[in-house]
């Protein structure tokens, strides 16, 4: 056989074993020996969000005899990917409200606790009533943390006041955000954008809360009675140079000056006023009629804390979950996973991150249980909709290298569409709400 | 394949999260065929039809102009062929629903103006 001919085979052996591995993990069909499906393990998920419930649903599918534990307090589910539409007025705040009831499966045992605790060395989590709940696989899946109190100053309770703003609080703040939005959008103004440069969830909220506001102030008048300003904590505004690019002039043609390197670090809600250190370390202070404060973010307390945080590289300051990127297994405990924002991997902390990545947590899951190593690979998949306008967006979707991966490969992540923006508008949260299901 | 199973599960998504919609549909269309079926006897009908393929198109027409509006969008961001594509598919969709309740009103109408003369 020439080289050329044992390459093809295999390459052929691999795509068929690539197709049926696709296939098995597109219909939640792991393949599991008997004895691991037979198998009873108490299995911890901490979190009941987006990744939380969709493991769960699919653990319990897969395995009828574990015994499941979701650690969650909150009843109310967030679809916190709408909470942009609320917040520059498109969407009620009702659409973005659920009840985790109508996802969590049945056959879980849901603790409304909070997690205070994780000892991976005791195998235990302990809640904030006390309770301890003993594991033998854990999957952490608790988000992140906002936190607004690294901004001095900063009052979450004052958003919605004195053209205070800030989508990622909660959806109370996000319409309360579309109230002082929809003034300055009629008024002019000041206005500021803030991005943090910790790693965020969904680093294009941000570029789409400025985008929208600029719209919606072209809509209803301020827009010519305005001075924009967009400071970015980061070299830039976007990971992929392309849209960073469309970016830079899309803000350039619309009156807005981008400031990088440029850190929020102080507010005075009172006085409007907002300061920012800037790259050579001196700081600057901007008054304003609006500002849209992006919080820094890092990993909840619980985590942070605990033995399961990287505790050198980038990560490390975040406290993020220490998993191995591609497997999303921890890299000193080997019964312990993490899905979701908490993973300290690079790019990804959005809800389609989690739709890519469920699967591949619970078949790695499955295997560990099984007895065998972890096989299969997550590539980072990332996806943002970045909506330029109302009507229009772009479809952006990329891995860990920051190649573009579209799944229709007929959408061209580089155009805006209307297409795009039907996707975001209306087809998304269908598709989370059966991810939640543990479907797609 | 993947996508295949994506487009399945969001459609279906889409379903249940309009269910109320959806079931007041066909269920209107449920209750239209019938009655007609029973006032104006017989499924098929010539005229009937003829009228209801020309509903259709009227149909067809207005969404097509109507639907970037209707979504919060404009002719103006439909700068992609595939938004073209798109629009189509909606239109020529949304349209075949619509025959589900043209169709036996139109054959009721006939039915009705046939008895008063
Ligand atoms: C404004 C905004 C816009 C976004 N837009 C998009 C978008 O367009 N597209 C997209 O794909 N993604 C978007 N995202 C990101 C997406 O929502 C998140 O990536 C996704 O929800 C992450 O899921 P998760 O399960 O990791 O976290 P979450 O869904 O936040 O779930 C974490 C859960 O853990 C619980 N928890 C926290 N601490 C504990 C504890 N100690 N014990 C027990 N439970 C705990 C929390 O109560 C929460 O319910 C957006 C996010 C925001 C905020």
């Amino acid at each position: 056989m020439t080289n050329m001919v044992k390459l093809s085979a295999l390459s052929r052996r691999k795509f068929l074993a690539g197709g049926a591995a696709a296939l098995a993990t597109a219909t939640g069909l792991t393949s599991i020996s008997a004895r691991a499906a037979e198998s009873a393990p108490r299995i911890v998920i901490v979190g009941g969000g987006a990744a939380g419930i969709s493991i769960a649903n699919r653990l319990s599918r897969a395995l009828k005899n574990a015994d499941i534990t979701v650690i969650e307090r909150k009843e109310t589910h967030y679809y916190w990917p709408g909470l942009t539409l609320v917040a520059t007025g498109a969407w009620p705040k009702s659409k973005v409200l659920d009840h985790n009831r109508s996802f969590m499966p049945s056959r879980v045992n849901w603790v409304k606790e909070m997690a205070r605790e994780i000892d991976p060395d005791a195998k235990r989590v302990t809640t904030d009533a006390g309770r301890k709940v003993d594991y033998d696989y854990l999957v952490v899946a608790n988000g992140v943390e906002y936190h607004y109190g690294a901004i001095e100053g900063m009052d979450i309770n004052a958003i919605g006041q004195n053209g205070l703003a800030s989508v990622y609080q909660s959806p109370d703040a996000a319409a309360k955000s579309w109230d002082v939005i929809k003034t300055f959008s009629q008024q002019g103004g000041e206005g500021i954008f803030t991005l943090p440069s910790t790693p965020i969830r969904c680093a294009g909220a941000p570029l789409k809360m400025a985008l929208l506001t600029l719209d919606r102030m072209r809509q209803n008048g301020g827009f010519d009675k305005s001075n924009m300003h967009f400071h970015s904590g980061t070299n830039g505004l976007f990971g992929i140079p392309f849209h960073n690019q469309f970016l830079l002039d899309e803000f350039a043609n619309n009156n807005t000056q981008v400031n990088l390197r440029s850190e929020l670090i102080a507010v005075d809600v009172a006085a409007r006023q907002a300061t920012f250190r800037q790259a050579e370390g001196d700081t600057r202070t901007q008054t304003y009629d609006l500002l849209h404060v992006v919080p820094p973010m890092r990993a909840p307390e619980v985590v942070r804390n605990s033995n399961l945080a990287w505790t050198e590289g980038n990560m490390a300051a975040g406290g993020w979950l220490a998993v191995d990127k591609d497997t999303l297994q921890h890299m000193t405990y080997p019964e312990v996973f993490g899905c979701g924002d908490v993973n300290g991997t690079p790019r990804g902390k959005t809800a389609a991150t989690v739709k890519m990545s469920v699967p591949i947590v619970v078949e790695n899951l499955l295997a560990v249980i099984d007895g065998r190593d972890p096989s299969a690979t997550f590539d980072g998949y990332t996806s943002c909709p970045l909506l330029t306008r109302f009507g229009a967006a772009m479809l952006i979707e990329f891995d860990y290298n920051g190649n573009l991966t579209p799944t229709f490969p007929m959408i061209d992540p580089k155009k805006e569409s209307w297409m795009a923006w039907i996707m975001k508008d209306q087809m998304l949260k269908p598709a989370y709400q059966q991810m939640l299901r543990g479907r797609v | 394949m993947e996508q295949l199973g994506l487009m399945f599960y969001m459609l279906l998504g889409y379903a249940q999260i309009n269910w109320i919609v959806v079931t007041v549909f066909f269920v209107g269309a449920l209750v239209l065929n019938l009655l007609a079926l029973s006032k104006a006897g017989g499924f098929f009908n010539k005229a009937a039809f003829k009228m209801a393929a020309i509903g259709y198109f009227i149909m067809l027409g207005l969404l097509f102009v109507s639907l970037p509006g209707l979504t919060g969008s404009s002719f103006a961001y439909m700068g992609y062929w595939l938004d073209w594509v798109l629009l189509v598919m909606m239109s020529a969709g949304y349209a075949a629903a619509s025959i589900l309740w043209i169709y036996p009103v139109v054959k009721l109408y006939q039915t009705t103006s046939e008895q008063r003369v």
